[in-house]
């Protein structure tokens, strides 16, 4: 790995060394407008080494999992996401914004220039100060507003809260899922489907509803779908299902809300190392060996799916809508 | 090259087992597979930088790549009956590879390494067969 900054601030970060806010926020751009320097060439980066590869160290967390306590910690790009002001002046609502991609669109929203709202579970507290204060050290506002996304009451309110505290609303990233492996049908309980289809399917049903009569046009809407929409792995049949639902509203939305200029789109990440995969998402096997089904033989880190996220939402992806975007690390669809 | 991406298989499919795996037959037979698997693709580490060659890239087969997605998904005895049939379809296959390169290959430094594995490799095939019975995987 070339021996640069940003290459040791990733080893340290990913080694769980536990940067503190302080030393994060110093090292991040302050401000949203970071460097255009087109001089200096940088190095190719071998991808299969980049991050690190499996086994990655046994470990399970009690659901909904905090980033904080991984190991390797994910990478949101804390250290490493640089904005060139593609989201200047643009409100945004991200569910799960605590940690995974989620956060990965906060942090990288904020540093293109966005004002982001974050929801999350009260017990992702922690995570989500963490992203609170990145979004701020990035000149932003920062307006976080916990709770459950299963009650539409409250979906109608965060919505509500989000548009007045940001003064307005123009991008929805319905990003927030539920996931548990169950190896058998016969063990997945009426409590687990409804749960993973209130927080999957009902949820974005609410949100977006709530959201869709203030978002004038140019505004967009992104969802967090994945590979599992297209190739469901047997031990995630509630999850899997909830997945390639998610897919389709994108279409059917994108065509419904075309004339408005209203964009939908969504992103299918394959094997991501986040909270979700080691609070049940995943056996604990699967955590171990995260990944290593991709050709690129590793998990994919949250930070790695920033870009696309700031793609979808920025104006210059203006055609773009109705499409899914992947990152899977060479396997899985789209 | 092909004994590469099965020793990364391998090593992969043997930590899973070692999480996943239900039979003490079955992570035991999975740390050996760990610990040999390790050695022998150092071992051709070493041969191919010795002939001046690369190192092999790190990963498996697509097919192999299919046969550990598979695993991931299962648990307790059904798992113990899947990764077992794989490694006795694996080393199989281990077997031939070897054994061909040992005979016929072109390199001097990796024909040795092949050589060399080849006892091992019949081990595991004996090992996982006796596995198999065991435990039921065929």
């Amino acid at each position: 790995m070339p021996d640069n900054e940003n290459a040791i601030s990733r080893r340290l970060m990913v080694g769980g060394a536990g940067l503190g806010l302080a030393a994060i926020a110093a090292a991040a751009p302050a401000s949203a407008q970071g460097s255009t320097d087109t001089a200096t060439p940088k190095p190719l980066q071998d991808p299969t080494t980049k991050y690190p590869r499996p086994p990655y160290p046994r470990q399970t967390q009690p659901w909904p999992g905090l980033a904080g306590k991984m190991d390797p910690k994910p990478d949101h790009g804390e250290l490493s996401y640089k904005g060139t002001g593609r989201l200047t002046g643009r409100k945004a609502l991200i569910t799960g914004g605590d940690s995974g991609m989620g956060r990965a669109a906060a942090i990288a929203y904020a540093r293109e220039g966005a004002d982001v709202a974050i929801n999350y579970l009260p017990a992702e507290e922690a995570d989500a100060r963490e992203v609170v204060d990145l979004i701020r050290a990035a000149g932003r506002k920062a307006v976080p507003i916990p709770g459950d996304l299963r009650d539409p009451a409250f979906c109608r309110r965060l919505v509500d809260d989000a548009v007045r505290q940001l003064g307005g609303l123009d991008i929805l990233v319905s990003n927030a899922g539920r996931q548990q492996s169950r190896a058998s049908i016969l063990e997945v309980s009426d409590e687990d489907f409804d749960a993973t289809m209130k927080t999957n399917i009902y949820a974005p049903f609410y949100l977006i509803k709530a959201a869709l009569p203030n978002m004038k046009p140019g505004s967009a809407i992104i969802a967090t779908t994945s590979e599992q929409a297209y190739d469901p792995s047997p031990d995630l049949y509630d999850y899997a299902q909830t997945k390639a639902a998610t897919m389709n509203f994108v279409k059917s939305l994108a065509k419904q809300f075309g004339p408005k200029g209203i964009r939908v789109n969504g992103v299918a990440p394959g094997p991501i190392w986040t909270p979700l995969q080691v609070s049940g998402g995943a056996s604990e096997g699967k955590v171990v060996t995260f990944g290593a089904t991709a050709p690129l033989g590793r998990a994919g880190q949250p930070v790695e799916l920033a870009g696309i996220y700031v793609r979808l939402a920025e104006d210059d992806g203006s055609y773009t809508t109705g499409n899914v975007y992947g990152a899977g690390g060479g396997q899985g669809q789209p | 090259m092909a004994a590469s991406q099965s020793d990364h298989y391998e090593i992969m499919a043997a930590h899973l087992a070692l999480v996943q795996g239900q039979d003490p037959r079955v992570r035991t037979f999975a740390e050996g597979m760990v610990r040999d698997h390790t050695r022998l693709n150092e071992d051709l580490r070493k041969a191919a930088i010795a002939s001046g060659l690369p190192s092999p890239s790190p990963g498996m087969s697509s097919d192999q790549a299919a046969l550990l997605s598979g695993l991931q998904s299962l648990r307790g005895a059904d798992f113990d009956k899947a990764y077992t049939r794989q490694q006795v379809l694996a080393h199989t296959q281990a077997v031939a590879v070897e054994d061909s390169f040992a005979a016929a290959g072109a390199e001097a430094n990796l024909k040795k390494a092949a050589q060399s594995a080849v006892p091992t490799i019949q081990d595991h095939l004996k090992m996982a067969r006796q596995l198999s019975a065991e435990v039921g995987g065929s």
